[in-house]
C-alpha cells in the first residue's frame, strides 16, 4: 500500500516538473516568441524549461510504464500506437498546409499543443521500448539501460552550459550516444515471443507507428513549421537517443518481424510439440486414467503431424484395449491392424513404419478411404507389443523424419506414463495387502491367548513371534476340570498366510474336542482324522496335547511328530529331553496312524519346570555360522536360567540366548515357547 | 538344489544335492508327479548329498505316500545325515518310511518287496 502511495506522488511530482517546465516555456514563447542566445538570460531560463520538462516527462513516463502489467509484445506496441496516433493527427492540418491559414493565435496554441504531444510521444514510446527490450527478462541483466537514461540526464543538463562547452565534448557524447542507439537497436529477441496468429497484428502496427514516424522525421528535415522548440535546441545527442532510438527501433522491429516470419513457423510448431508432450506428461503427473493419456496422445499426434485421420490401439490390460479413431471407422481399425501387425512386428525390429506412398501397397491402400500416406507406430513396453498408432495423409510424402520423431516422441511420453500409472497402481496394490496381513496378525494374535487359561496348580509363561505377519505356530489350553487342564502347542507345516489359516482351523478342531472329555489317545486320532479331512496332502501339522493333573500330581501327553518336551528336575538341578516316539499329524491319513499315537505319563514335583517349543527355536541359525541354535544350547540355557526365583526371568534369560546366538538374523521361522512350573 | 534322476532296474533313484527347501520343493513334486505318471513308483531317494529338508520337502514325500502304495510302490531314503534324519525321526517318519544306511541295502530293501 505504501508502496503504490509512494509510486504514485513520485509519479505525480515527476509529472508537476514536466508541466512546469513546460509552462514556462509555453508562456515564454507566447509572450516573447522564440528566444534567442543573445539574450542570455531568457535563453537560459528558456533551457532551463526546457531541461526540466524533458527529464520529467521522461521519468514520469518511465514509472508509469513499469507501474502498468505489460505481458506481451502487442500490449507494449499498442501503448506506442496510443501515443503515436495523436502525433498523427496534429501534423496532419500541417502536411495539408491549412496551418498556414490559421490566425495566429491559434496558430501558437497549435504549436505548443504539438510540441507537447510529440515529445510526449517521443518520450514514452522511448520507455515503452525500453520495456519491451526487457519483456520477460530479469530487469537486473539490463544494466546499461540505467547508464542509458543517465546519459540522458547528462545530455538534458548539457544542454544548459552547451554554448560555453568545446565542440570536442559535443562530439564525444554524440558518439558515445551513437553507439548506445546502435547497441540497443539489435535488442530485438523479443521476437522470438511472438505467436503465429499475432503477427499479422504486431506487423500492422509496426507499419503504422513507422508511417507516423516518418511523418514526424519529414516534419523535422522541412521544418516548415517552428515549434515551441526545434530539435536543433536541443543537444544533438538526446535527438538521437530519443527520436532517433525510438524511430529507428521501430524500423527494425518491422524488418526482424518480417524477417522472422519464416522462422517463425518453426518456433510456433517447436513450441507447440512441446506443449504437446508437456500436455501428456502433464496429465500422467494429475493421475489422469491411462485412457486420457493416450487420448491426449492421439490428439496432439494428429494435430501436430498435420494428419487427416489416424487410428490408436492400446492394449491397456488384460480385458479391455483403448481405441480412438479420427476419420476412420472402427472395423477398418481391426482390419488395419491385423494387416499391419505382421509388417510391423515381424519386420527386422522395425520401431516405425512410414509408407510414402500408398497407393504402392495394394492391400492397405484398399483398405483407405483414398488415403495416399501413412505412419505407422508399435507401441511396444517391455518388449511386449501392446498396440499401434497409425496416422494417414491425404497427399503422398506426408510425413518427413520430423513428424515420424514427433510421433515416436509421444507415444514414449505415453508410455512413460502408462509405466507410472502400472507402478503406482502396484503400490497401491501391495498396501492394500499389507493392510490385509495386519489385520490378520490382529485376528490371529486374538486366536492365541497370552495368558493360558486353567493355571491352577501350576503357572506359565508363553512367547510367540511369527516370522511373518502371521504364522503357522499356535498354541492353547482348555480347562478339562477343577484339577485337570489340556494344553496344546503345534506348528503347521509352511508359513505365512496359508499355514496361519490353517492353524486357526486347528484352534477350532481342538477347541470341540477337548469338550468331549476324550482320551488322550482317542483325542488325538480323531484329531488327525479332521486335519486329514481338510489339509492338503503335502501339508501337515505336529503338536503336543499334554494334560495336567494337579490332583493326581502328574501329567498325560501326546507327542505327535513335534519338538520334545524339555523337562528341568529341581531336586537334580538338570534338564533334559524326554524322548519318546510319536508321528505328525495328516501325515496317515488312515486309520492305521492310532497305532503311532503313543501316550505318555510322567509324575511332576515341586519347581519342576516344563519347556514346550517350536522349531523355529531350535532351528534358529546364527546367519554368518549357519550353526543352527540346537537343542544342546537350549537346554543348557534353561538350566542356567532355572537360578532365578521369578519365572519371568527364566523366560528372559532363555530367550536373551536364543537372540545372542541368532544376532541380527530376519530369515527366522515362527518361535514358540510355553515355559511352565508346576506349584 | 540339484534333483538328479536315474532309472535303471526298473528302480528309479532320486538324487538330491544340497538344501531342499520351499522352492526346490516345488521341482521335486513335480519330479514325482511325471515319475507317477509313468508308473515308475519304486523309487529311492539318495540322501548323501542332502543337506538340510524344509517341512515343504517332508510334505512332497508325505503326500506321494498313498499314491505309491496304491500302485504297489514305495520310496526308499538312504545316506541321510544326522540332521536330516533328525527331522524324519522328530515327526516320526521314521516309523512309517524306510530309511537304510547305503544304496545296497536300499536296492535289498526294493527288490523284497
Amino acid at each position: 500500500m505504501t508502496g503504490k502511495l509512494q509510486g504514485s506522488s513520485t509519479q505525480i511530482s515527476l509529472f508537476l516538473i514536466g508541466i512546469a517546465g513546460f509552462a514556462c516555456a509555453a508562456i515564454t514563447f507566447g509572450y516573447y516568441g522564440k528566444p534567442t542566445p543573445t539574450d542570455a538570460g531568457l535563453w537560459f531560463f528558456y533551457l532551463l524549461c526546457i531541461a526540466s520538462f524533458f527529464l520529467g516527462h521522461l521519468f514520469f513516463l518511465r514509472t508509469w510504464v513499469n507501474s502498468r502489467p505489460y505481458n506481451s509484445v502487442e500490449d507494449i506496441l499498442k501503448s506506442v500506437l496510443g501515443f503515436a496516433v495523436p502525433v498523427g493527427l496534429l501534423l496532419l492540418p500541417q502536411i495539408l498546409g491549412i496551418s498556414q491559414q490559421l490566425p495566429p493565435n491559434t496558430l501558437v496554441a497549435y504549436q505548443i499543443a504539438k510540441s507537447y504531444i510529440i515529445t510526449l510521444y517521443v518520450l514514452g514510446s522511448f520507455n515503452l521500448y525500453m520495456k519491451l527490450l526487457t519483456l520477460r527478462h530479469d530487469t537486473n541483466k539490463f544494466k546499461f539501460i540505467e547508464v542509458f537514461y543517465a546519459l540522458l540526464v547528462l545530455a538534458a543538463l548539457y544542454l544548459l552550459v552547451r554554448q560555453y562547452m568545446h565542440h570536442y565534448i559535443t562530439f564525444t557524447f554524440y558518439a558515445v550516444g551513437g553507439v548506445g542507439v546502435a547497441y540497443l537497436t539489435t535488442r530485438l529477441s523479443w521476437i522470438s515471443l511472438v505467436r503465429k496468429h499475432h503477427k499479422a497484428q504486431l506487423a500492422f502496427m509496426l507499419l503504422l507507428i513507422n508511417a507516423i514516424n516518418g511523418l514526424l522525421l519529414y516534419h523535422y528535415a522541412t521544418g516548415r513549421d517552428a515549434l515551441l522548440f526545434s530539435v536543433y535546441e536541443l543537444p544533438e545527442i538526446i535527438f538521437i537517443s530519443v527520436i532517433g532510438f525510438s524511430t529507428v527501433y521501430a524500423l527494425m522491429a518491422l524488418m526482424a518481424l518480417l524477417f522472422y516470419f519464416p522462422v517463425a513457423e518453426i518456433v510456433d510448431q517447436q513450441t507447440q510439440e512441446l506443449e504437446g508432450l508437456m500436455e501428456i506428461s502433464e496429465s500422467a503427473r494429475r493421475r489422469e486414467s491411462v485412457n486420457q493419456v493416450f487420448d491426449r496422445m492421439f490428439n496432439a499426434s494428429i494435430r501436430d503431424t498435420n494428419s487427416y485421420a489416424g487410428w490408436l490401439w492400446f492394449k491397456a490390460d488384460e480385458q479391455d484395449a483403448i481405441v480412438k479413431t479420427k476419420n476412420v471407422n472402427l472395423s477398418q481399425v481391426n482390419s488395419f491392424r491385423d494387416a499391419l501387425v505382421p509388417i510391423v512386428y515381424n519386420d527386422t525390429n522395425k520401431d516405425v513404419l512410414n509408407i510414402p506412398v500408398l497407393l504402392e501397397f495394394p492391400a492397405l491402400a484398399s483398405m483407405c478411404n483414398g488415403f495416399r500416406s501413412m505412419l505407422a507406430l508399435p507401441i511396444v513396453f517391455n518388449k511386449e507389443e501392446l498396440g499401434m498408432l497409425c496416422l494417414f495423409k491425404n497427399q503422398e510424402q506426408g510425413f518427413d523424419n520430423h513428424m515420424t520423431n514427433m510421433a515416436k516422441t509421444y507415444v514414449n511420453f505415453a508410455l512413460n506414463a502408462y509405466e507410472n500409472h502400472q507402478v503406482l497402481e502396484e503400490t497401491l496394490r501391495n498396501e492394500h495387502v499389507l493392510e490385509e496381513y495386519k489385520l490378520a496378525r490382529q485376528i490371529q494374535q486374538r486366536l492365541i491367548p497370552v495368558t493360558l487359561a486353567g493355571q491352577n496348580g501350576w503357572e506359565a509363561i508363553t512367547y510367540l513371534e511369527p516370522s511373518k505377519e502371521v504364522g503357522g505356530d499356535f498354541y492353547d489350553s482348555f480347562v478339562l476340570d477343577e484339577n485337570r487342564t489340556a494344553l496344546v502347542i503345534g506348528d503347521v507345516s509352511g508359513r505365512g498366510m496359508p499355514a496361519a489359516l490353517h492353524m486357526a482351523e486347528i484352534k477350532g478342531i481342538f477347541q470341540s474336542l477337548t469338550a468331549f472329555n476324550l482320551e488322550p489317545k482317542e483325542l488325538i486320532a480323531r484329531a488327525n482324522v479332521a486335519i486329514s479331512a481338510c489339509f492338503d496332502k503335502n501339508r501337515f501339522v505336529t503338536l503336543i496335547y499334554l494334560v495336567i493333573d494337579k490332583k493326581e500330581r502328574k501329567f498325560t501327553y501326546v507327542r505327535a511328530g513335534h519338538c520334545p518336551v524339555l523337562y528341568y528336575e529341581n531336586q537334580r538341578h538338570e534338564a533334559n529331553y524326554i524322548k519318546d516316539e510319536g508321528l505328525g499329524l495328516g501325515i496317515l491319513r488312515s486309520p492305521i496312524f492310532t497305532s503311532h499315537v503313543h501316550v505318555y505319563e510322567r509324575p511332576y514335583q515341586q519347581n519342576d519346570l516344563l519347556v514346550l517349543f517350536s522349531d523355529g527355536i531350535d532351528e534358529a541359525v546364527d546367519p554368518k555360522t549357519k550353526d543352527a541354535y540346537g537343542y544342546e544350547r537350549l537346554k543348557a540355557s534353561l538350566e542356567e536360567a532355572s537360578r532365578h526365583e521369578n519365572l519371568d526371568k527364566v523366560m528372559k534369560g532363555m530367550l536373551a540366548d536364543i537372540k545372542r546366538h541368532i544376532k541380527e538374523n530376519r530369515e527366522l521361522d515362527d518361535m514358540t515357547m510355553i515355559l511352565l512350573r508346576f506349584d | 538344489m540339484e534333483i538328479i534322476q536315474r532309472y535303471e532296474d526298473e528302480i528309479l533313484t532320486i538324487l538330491l544335492k544340497g538344501e531342499l527347501d520351499a522352492r526346490s520343493s516345488i521341482d521335486l513334486d513335480e519330479t514325482i508327479k511325471v515319475a507317477l505318471k509313468q508308473e515308475q513308483t519304486r523309487i529311492i531317494i539318495d540322501c548323501q548329498h542332502l543337506s538340510y529338508i524344509s517341512s515343504a520337502g517332508l510334505g512332497v514325500f508325505i503326500s506321494h505316500l498313498d499314491d505309491l502304495k496304491a500302485y504297489g510302490g514305495k520310496f526308499v531314503f538312504y545316506g541321510m545325515n544326522v540332521s536330516v534324519y533328525n527331522v524324519f525321526e522328530i515327526l516320526g517318519l521314521h516309523t512309517i518310511m524306510e530309511i537304510v544306511r547305503d544304496r545296497f541295502e536300499a536296492q535289498t530293501l526294493m527288490n523284497e518287496s
